[in-house]
């Protein structure tokens, strides 16, 4: 049901949002809302998750850098190996300090 | 023309018998895991009964939300090298696992801000302000010391406890009032680096910074360094004028951060690196959706 309820959301959005210039990110942010999909909490708008299941979750996938600055961040991530071997090419060692 | 007709035709018939469902998922929608935990952190008496997952979770709506006012420069290696200094020095926290974010963002002020669950924001200003690697260390070190301690955990969970009072929310009931929460934690989320901390929080982050880039190999006397330079500019200009909104003034601060100094064990200062920082921070983030 939830399916095909997404693809008649998305034939009915589709001429509104592209009259909008808001793209395509934001017609599935659209559809995303209407269905009050668990996967995508209300959140502010810049950061909503793009989380509709099935058809449109690849393409959501693919949309998702549009869907917000926090995204970026998580682009930028760097894990402990990375952190530690750029440590190590710049001369820096851990050490052990505490306070007296 | 047919086939818009023949999507609103299908769309009227699948609305009418969907309804009951989507009325029932929309109480979904507005019941994030932040609301939840912005709720239970209303109940708690203390931040620490507060589980990472939910710190993560509140952490999140006030990254999103302070990116709206300071949106990241869109400039790869520049934000990858911060990333890789910021982690090697959270390494050296008393919560090395936490999944630590760092960004530069598009303000000329110097200042930072430490989002609960691991995310530090860096303006531009400041990155412009230090003048080495380790003075970058020590700002970060002082932002990850507000995230191990959960310092704006605190203070949110006072602004939420005050505002549930004044408008008589049932924080006892975990369905209650979960629309009023959500707009509380939003509304918060948007100001919580307006709220000022306390002094001691403040010393205390402080403390780590100088405690955090003297363990990552960094001399602990460019903290310093990087204070006395800032007391020596004019506190009323708008580059400080927020920063001293909610942080003590920089010539109490140097007092703090050479007291510290006097107190580290395994690192004196002059001892460490001062690696050359040569960050390009130019990028454009002004982007808006």
């Amino acid at each position: 049901m939830k399916t095909l309820l997404s693809l008649l959301l998305f034939c009915a959005l589709l001429p509104a949002a592209l009259a909008q210039g808001g793209g395509f990110s934001d017609l599935l942010r659209s559809v995303t809302g209407a269905l009050g999909s668990k996967e995508a909490p209300a959140q502010t708008g810049q950061t909503a998750t793009l989380g509709v299941r099935g058809i449109d979750e690849a393409d959501a996938k693919t949309a998702a850098p549009l869907a917000g600055d926090a995204k970026l961040l998580e682009s930028w991530a760097v894990g402990r190996k990375e952190a530690e071997s750029a440590a190590a090419r710049r001369g820096l060692a851990a050490r052990p300090v505490d306070y007296k | 023309m047919r086939s818009p007709l023949l999507c609103t035709s299908l769309l009227a018939v699948v609305l009418v018998l969907a309804a009951p469902g989507i009325q029932a998922q929309s109480r979904h929608f507005d019941l994030g895991s932040a609301f939840d935990a912005a709720k239970n952190l209303a109940k708690s008496q203390s931040v620490g009964a507060m589980s990472e997952e939910e710190e993560l979770a509140i952490g999140k709506e006030v990254v999103a939300a302070t990116l709206g006012s300071y949106p990241p420069l869109k400039n790869q290696d520049l934000q990858h090298r911060l990333n890789q200094i910021g982690v090697w020095v959270a390494l050296q926290s008393s919560r090395p696992e936490l999944p630590w974010r760092f960004a530069a963002v598009e303000s000329e002020t110097i200042n930072a801000f430490a989002a609960p669950g691991g995310t530090i924001l860096v303006t531009r200003g400041m990155l412009n302000h230090v003048t080495n690697e380790a003075e970058l260390a020590c700002v970060l070190g002082h932002e990850i010391g507000h995230v191990t301690r959960r310092h704006h955990i605190a203070v949110l969970q006072k602004s939420l406890l005050v505002a549930a009072g004044a408008s008589a929310l049932s924080v006892a009931s975990k369905s209650g009032g979960s629309e009023e929460y959500r707009k509380l934690l939003i509304g918060e989320s948007k100001v919580i680096f307006t709220r000022k901390l306390d002094r001691s929080s403040e010393r205390e982050a402080d403390e780590d910074g100088v405690l955090l880039a003297a363990r990552a190999g960094y001399d602990p006397a460019a903290c310093l360094n990087f204070m006395q330079r800032l007391a020596g500019l004019k506190a009323d200009t708008n580059a400080l004028e927020a920063l001293y909104k909610t942080h003590p003034t920089a010539k109490e601060r140097v007092v703090d951060v050479d007291e510290a100094l006097g107190k580290l064990k395994g690192a004196a200062p002059g001892d460490g690196a001062r690696p050359e920082l040569t960050l390009n921070t130019t990028g454009n983030g002004s982007k808006k959706p």
